[in-house]
């Protein structure tokens, strides 16, 4: 079987393309580009009405702007799906959860020590960023695994921070 | 006479008192560290000007450097805007002492106001009510625990030289203490400088309003009424309006009064803000108040129609002002929503990058102070905030209709805004009530009310999605523009858009 999906949130279709129409549960979207900016964000005619939208790919990921909110959107084929069902037999394995830094920052407290026992909510450390305190807690109950950033550095956005397993 | 003004100050602010002196026939000097280079306000200045400091905020609070570009740029004033300089009285100090006119009050005001302890005993003298806490700064945590168990919980933690929030905490018990008076100290210490805190009891369930006044070098004192600035996060002001839903006409001359009284104790001079807060049986008491222009003065001058930078301009060249308190009358009811480079779905965490799309609302009753365009930076370095959104119209709920159509037009792309925010408070019952109070967020506003996408939008915006896709090139090289410098760009140009398409 071929299949042919696409998930925005909680919404999964699948979708068919004719010629430049996309074709989702019985209801039909005739789409044409207007304008590019900067790359990301398109003007487009969707059934004769204009939008703004943006839309970025980088690998496989694929993240979509719009009215001012951003969304996830995945893309499955038979091909994804054959992936994505061996990542996750292979994740099972590990329950490390990673956290990153969510903004560049400078770090000003750590709370917590490798090792230590922390429970979910708890505050593992503190950055600051545009002269506001962030704490950032653990997302789940466990052993703080790994801290890889000390006292007084900086770091960037998506730096990993600590390990929780 | 002004004849050319040094605006130390970035972003919105640096360019609403350019935008003002320009009007006036006034030349302006911006400054700028190398992080702003490209930055949007340095165009609305005649010269812009470099510069340096360890950090990019370092920079603009450098007194010495600032001081000496603009007698360097033969500057007769310089005017401090909002936040960095403008409540530092050393700085009004060194513009006296290099002969280069201050554009605000006098050292000593904001030294009386500034120390929010002392300025709690001025006003105590002065007859303005003031909240029940400490009339002395405190450093010692030991000490300061025991104060708060005589005022009781809760509390409330406040930077002695503070102001926007920073090294600010409420305290509910006893076992929290120990941990936010830390924060509060670290906090106050790197934004101010200065680790001293003091206690007071939390009013709760109150609103948060404000006087705005002005005086000239005459002993001319005008009030121009009150902000409702309530909706706060943190104790950072989000949304202000004016008028408030619960002032009338009585109480507005009344706080009025109080206000100037306040101004009057400290010799006060230029545009400043008395900030109250209003209790539920409409009792209100001092907070603090603040020696500058004020982030959100653009809903005061909608309703009063009184340009509140001109009027600091003419002031500070020793003019009286322009109106008398019975000329200032409210008409009609003006929003401001405050827009920040920050995700309102994820506990307002900030967020930095390149602005890739930009659309600005425009239209009947729609102002817009923006520090940011098509292509701007926002970075780490700064506050958040990027752009004021004013909305004005003959009553609140037309001005709240605006405000949403307004915000609707709003486009930010490539960094996320709390436009959405702004959007489901705007549709809430409470604000639209107009009962709010500074506990709003934290107890009212149901954050699932966040704007979602509907079903339909769902579909839409996966058709799009598998559209672009499909038609997805990941390079679209625009910088080849900027880099072929010589040359006719115009068949360039051409060239990319064909490749675009």
């Amino acid at each position: 079987m071929i299949v042919n999906k696409i998930k925005i949130e909680d919404a999964e279709f699948d979708y068919e393309i004719k010629d430049n129409t996309i074709f989702l549960d019985n209801n039909s979207f005739k789409i044409e580009i207007l304008k590019r900016f900067a790359n990301d964000y398109y003007e487009l005619l969707v059934n004769g009405k204009k939008l703004i939208f943006g839309f970025k790919k980088s690998n496989n990921n694929i993240i979509i702007n719009y009215k001012n909110r951003t969304f996830e959107a995945e893309l499955i084929d038979n091909f994804t799906l054959m992936k994505k069902q061996m990542t996750q037999m292979t994740s099972n394995a590990s329950s490390k959860t990673t956290v990153k830094a969510p903004m560049p920052g400078l770090v000003i407290k750590i709370n917590k020590e490798v090792n230590e026992k922390v429970q979910k909510g708890d505050t593992i450390l503190v950055i600051e960023a545009m002269k506001m305190e962030n704490a950032i807690k653990s997302p789940k109950d466990g052993i703080l695994s790994s801290i890889k950033v000390s006292n007084g550095i900086s770091v960037a956005k998506n730096d990993i921070l600590f390990e929780v397993e | 006479m002004i004849k050319r003004i040094l605006v130390a100050n970035r972003g919105e602010i640096a360019i609403r008192v350019m935008r003002a002196a320009r009007e006036m026939g006034i030349e302006t000097v911006a400054i700028y560290h190398e992080v702003d280079k490209l930055s949007y306000y340095l165009s609305f200045a005649d010269l812009a000007v470099e510069i340096k400091g360890n950090t990019p905020k370092a920079a603009y609070l450098d007194i010495d450097q600032i001081i000496s570009i603009a007698k360097n740029q033969n500057c007769d004033a310089i005017h401090p805007g909002y936040g960095f300089l403008s409540e530092n009285p050393d700085f009004s100090e060194a513009c006296k002492r290099n002969d280069i006119i201050f554009i605000g009050p006098r050292a000593q005001s904001i030294r009386a106001m500034g120390n929010k302890t002392q300025a709690r005993k001025i006003m105590f003298d002065a007859g303005v009510p003031i909240v029940p806490g400490t009339l002395e700064p405190i450093t010692d945590i030991g000490h300061g625990k025991k104060i708060a168990d005589e005022i009781g919980y809760p509390v409330l933690l406040k930077a002695s030289a503070g102001g926007g929030g920073k090294g600010m905490r409420i305290v509910r018990s006893q076992s929290e203490f120990v941990e936010n008076f830390e924060a509060a100290q670290r906090e106050a210490l790197n934004s101010f400088g200065d680790s001293s805190i003091y206690i007071e009891k939390l009013i709760e369930n109150a609103k948060h309003i404000e006087i705005q006044l002005i005086a000239d070098t005459h002993y001319n004192y005008v009030h121009l009424g009150e902000r409702d600035c309530s909706v706060q996060r943190r104790h950072q002001k989000l949304i202000e309006e004016c008028p408030s839903t619960v002032l009338d006409d009585e109480l507005r001359q009344k706080m009025g009064q109080v206000a100037l009284n306040a101004a009057r104790a400290v010799d006060y001079v230029n545009a400043g803000t008395v900030e109250f807060l209003f209790d539920n049986d409409k009792n209100f008491y001092f907070l603090e108040m603040n020696t500058r222009l004020q982030v959100e003065h653009p809903v005061t001058e909608m309703v009063t129609g009184v340009d509140l930078v001109r009027e600091q301009i003419s002031i500070a060249m020793g003019n009286p002002l322009s109106f008398k308190q019975s000329d200032i009358q409210w008409n009609g009811h003006a929003i401001e929503c405050r827009i920040n480079a920050e995700d309102p779905y994820n506990d307002f965490m900030p967020d930095i990058g390149k602005i890739l799309y930009y659309n600005e609302p425009q239209g009947n009753g729609i102002r817009l102070d923006s520090g940011v365009t098509f292509n701007s930076e926002v970075t780490m370095y700064f506050d958040p905030m990027i752009a004021k959104l004013i909305v004005y119209a003959k009553t609140r709920d037309l001005a709240i209709s605006k405000m949403l159509r307004a915000l609707d037009e709003y486009l930010i792309g490539g960094i996320k805004t709390n436009i959405p925010f702004h959007q489901a408070v705007l549709n809430s019952e409470e604000f639209r009530s107009g009962s709010y109070n500074t506990n709003f967020l934290v107890t009212k506003f149901n954050f699932d009310k966040l704007p979602k996408l509907s079903d339909q939008e769902k579909q839409i915006l996966s058709a799009l999605t598998v559209y672009l896709n499909e038609n997805y090139k990941p390079h679209c090289n625009l910088d080849i523009i900027e880099s072929k410098k010589n040359g006719s760009n115009w068949k360039q140009f051409h060239l990319n858009y064909r490749r675009i398409f």
